[in-house]
């Protein structure tokens, strides 16, 4: 159950994450194998296109993520529709197009060669003029809507991160300015604003989770965002040590960076805090599992693994080793790729109105531990190797070469917790596709919020009495019902949207019998006859519009105004185009499904 | 207990300092840039290689003041590690001077890049790094040029053609740890007769396959200077 009609664009913006999160681990297994000496792809993939693959498209399915997040959380917060909604859709189009772009041309060296900023630079404009239009979508709904708190600094941090995408783009000839202000885009993004991103997203979910007072964790959210720049802004020098800056750099960024543990800390405290003092019902378990498992891991794999080599003495022979390799895959994993996979299992249900709950977090559960076993498990690999190089190379003075062929074999342990970690993943992105699309029908505003609520623990909790289940739909027309015979009174109450895409779902057969036969088997109330809808969609047309738009001036107050046929033919084609895209999306990670099982 | 208004405040007075104190220590930071990186060597042919360095993305593998992937050896110093001649036989043929180790792209240079490439990293490597990457405690990464402890009659090598052999030799205690120790071997004894070193200069893997000896395509005047300077070695027999 969502609130707001425009929420939706957030589900398209998770698959493009699930997608290119499954692409990302592709590359890592490339990298992994040149490792332990077998870099059969070295002709077609070398080493420096699979590397700049693996943390670009990370950055991608991250940013993607986010702004997903924003279009899900900015709405519920100010109380309102997105303004705009369709620009949303043409933003993200934009943004899968520079995605593939930017990809496909790493392929055959279109690049900048510059860690992390590797996008050229032409693209670099079109990804301004995409974050630009996110932003505007996003701030102007936060401005002609409530704002709070968490709204606010989560509208902050993705302006911040907009703005300080800007310093990257600066030419020079000399590579210590390069570096320096390359680390002004990558540093105070993960370390400084992503951060706020970071918070705030936490703040959403804890507060949707545990049901603790917005005042308390609004306050905590300061502390902790407060923290994040106190130490991370002048933080950014444990990155000026070694490239040709002054030497004042090694006090000031040793005793801030030092210091950066602690807004996680403040996270991981916050979380667990929260979740003890909230006295509401967990309905969806899967994801506070997520978001506690977020602000933990942030502190051990950001904060602690961080700290561990951040000090002047210890980084001067740790730096450019595995050692960074280790610290940086516990660090995303922790901070920001959980914060995602929470997002969107806490997002899910809501999105697709799917009663999944309790039998989709099996599926959920074993993603959750198998990935985070896995990846712990190869930061440790990651760290014996990272340490080891450190002993033989920068203190023994061993060949490089020589010392890669010594750690080798702590490689071969690194691809098997990769396994585990990629069979989690995998598991999160089965249950993303299981979900189906999004067909929740909007809230009916006039009605108190905490009946939302109701209705979702109604509708996660009570599938095996579907026949009593109905009947408290139909009362309060929240939950869209496809269940019964189709006769003229429950065809009003269908969102018209719904069918549309129940129409452009024809030649998808492929997912659907596989979603259907889910739901035939377990929830037989939910298994959904195409014919019948389709041929109630071609006759009935008509009169549900007329309902449908009465539905939208309610709640859509903010978009422009178009005629209903307009209106009603660009939602056709959009999701159409929509639909495509992630057809293929869909087959691709669905046979991944099959290499598992 | 603070307050939410309090935690405020706390936020947006310590982000103003922290910003402020940055943006400061940037200007002193650009101040300092030029003299610690030696902007007046920048010649023409450095901003060149800089800029092969980046269509290459040659930091997808190696690292240069500690940034990069991981793969392949730090360059920061590189031009004390290795001489010009070294580098420029390399760079036309990576895998060449590495059978079968990790491999490098060839990237079909032709020898103006190489010279320019050449001539941005000996750039970088006088960069004031405040000492990274650190010396390690067996001092093998001293510069080859100041050895001093070479004792051979022959006067004939040509120091820079001694330096091909010392990336990966060592020779009065200085060099490379790849192949063995030129101190240690004893030439002219067992089976290194004059005739076998020769071959084995020639074609390395003609007589051991797998061997990391890079055949380095010497002519016989090279080879025949090589063998007498190495021949003469005090320490052998």
């Amino acid at each position: 159950m969502i609130r707001f009609e425009s929420q939706r664009v957030a589900y398209w913006f998770f698959a493009v994450s699930m997608l290119l999160f499954t692409l990302q681990l592709v590359y890592g297994f490339i990298m992994a194998f040149a490792h332990m000496g077998y870099d059969v792809l070295h002709h077609i993939i070398p080493f420096n296109t699979a590397r700049t693959v693996h943390t670009n498209l990370l950055l991608m399915w991250l940013i993607s993520g986010f702004m997903g997040a924003a279009y899900f959380i900015i709405p519920d917060e100010t109380d309102r529709e997105l303004i705009m909604p369709r620009l949303a859709y043409v933003q993200l189009i934009a943004y899968v197009i520079v995605g593939v772009l930017s990809i496909l041309g790493f392929h055959y060296g279109i690049w900048e060669g510059r860690k992390f900023l590797e996008i050229p630079r032409f693209l670099d404009y079109l990804v301004v003029v995409d974050v630009l239009i996110f932003v505007l979508i996003i701030g102007g709904t936060l401005w002609s809507g409530k704002i709070t708190t968490t709204g606010s600094v989560l509208f902050f941090g993705l302006l911040m991160a907009a703005l300080l995408y800007l310093p990257g783009m600066i030419d020079t000839d000399n590579q210590t300015v390069d570096s320096y202000w390359r680390w002004w885009v990558v540093h105070l993004w993960v370390e400084g604003v992503w951060e706020l991103i970071m918070g705030a997203i936490l703040c959403y979910l804890l507060l949707k989770l545990t049901g603790v007072d917005r005042e308390i964790v609004e306050k905590w959210l300061y502390v902790i965002v407060a923290f994040t720049f106190l130490s991370g802004i002048l933080g950014t020098g444990h990155h000026f040590y070694w490239i040709g800056t002054p030497k004042f750099w090694l006090l000031i960024g040793g005793i801030f960076s030092a210091l950066e543990p602690l807004a996680f800390l403040g996270m991981a405290i916050f979380g667990i805090a929260m979740a003890r003092k909230g006295s509401k019902e967990i309905i969806n378990p899967m994801a506070m599992y997520w978001t506690l498992g977020c602000s933990i891991l942030s502190f051990v794999g950001a904060g602690f693994l961080g700290f561990a080599h951040t000090l002047p003495r210890v980084n001067l022979y740790t730096h450019g080793t595995l050692v960074t390799a280790m610290h940086g895959h516990l660090a995303f994993w922790g901070a920001y790729a959980m914060l995602i996979l929470a997002m969107i299992t806490y997002a899910m249900p809501k999105l697709c109105c799917n009663p999944r709950h309790v039998e989709s977090s099996g599926l959920n559960y074993f993603a959750f531990w198998a990935s985070n076993i896995g990846m712990i498990s190869m930061t440790l690999a990651f760290a014996v190797a990272g340490v080891t190089q450190v002993y033989l190379e920068r203190i023994y003075g061993m060949d490089f070469l020589a010392v890669q062929k010594e750690i080798e074999v702590h490689f071969a342990g690194l691809i098997l917790a990769a396994s585990l970690f990629t069979l989690g993943i995998l598991s999160f992105v089965i249950n993303f596709i299981r979900y189906g699309r999004p067909r929740a029908r909007v809230h009916d505003m006039s009605k108190d919020y905490i009946f939302d609520e109701a209705i979702d623990s109604i509708c996660f909790k009570g599938e095996e009495n579907s026949q009593e289940r109905d009947n408290e739909m139909d009362d309060d027309e929240g939950v869209y019902d496809d269940t019964e015979e189709f006769d003229e009174s429950d065809l009003e109450e269908i969102d018209i949207e719904d069918d549309d895409e129940y129409l452009s779902d024809e030649d998808d057969e492929l997912d659907y019998s596989e979603s259907s036969s889910m739901f035939d088997k377990n929830y037989g109330a939910y298994s959904y006859d195409k014919n019948t809808s389709k041929s109630y969609d071609e006759d009935d047309i008509d009169d549900d519009d007329d309902d449908d738009d009465d539905d939208c001036r309610d709640d859509m107050d903010g978009i422009d105004d178009i005629d209903d046929d307009e209106d009603r033919m660009w939602n056709i084609d959009d999701e159409d185009d929509i639909d495509d895209d992630d057809d293929d999306d869909e087959k691709g990670t669905y046979y991944d499904d099959d290499d598992i099982d | 207990m603070i307050t939410k208004s309090g935690a405020k405040n706390f936020f947006v007075i310590g982000t103003v300092l922290c910003g402020l104190s940055f943006i400061g220590l940037a200007l002193l930071t650009f101040r300092a840039i030029p003299s610690r990186t030696n902007v007046v060597d920048m010649d023409e042919s450095v901003i060149r290689g800089k800029k092969i360095w980046e269509r290459k993305n040659c930091m997808g593998c190696h690292t240069l003041l500690g940034e990069g992937g991981y793969y392949a050896p730090e360059l920061t110093k590189v031009t004390d590690r290795r001489s010009s001649v070294w580098l420029n036989q390399f760079l036309k043929d990576p895998e060449k001077m590495y059978p079968g180790q990790r491999k490098m792209t060839n990237f079909h240079f032709t020898q103006e890049q190489i010279n320019d490439i050449i001539n941005f990293l000996k750039w970088v490597g006088k960069i004031d790094t405040n000492g990274f990457p650190a010396e390690a405690k067996k001092g093998l990464g001293a510069a080859l040029s100041t050895n001093t402890n070479i004792k051979s009659t022959s006067d004939a090598l040509q120091p820079e053609k001694m330096s091909l052999c010392l990336g990966c030799h060592q020779l009065g205690g200085t060099g490379g740890s790849a192949g063995p120790s030129f101190d240690a071997l004893q030439f002219g004894s067992g089976k290194l007769t004059k005739e076998y070193v020769q071959k084995w200069l020639k074609d390395p893997q003609a007589i051991k396959p797998d061997t990391a000896m890079p055949n380095l395509g010497l002519g016989d005047s090279d080879i025949e200077e090589i063998t007498t300077f190495l021949f003469n070695l005090k320490n052998n027999k």
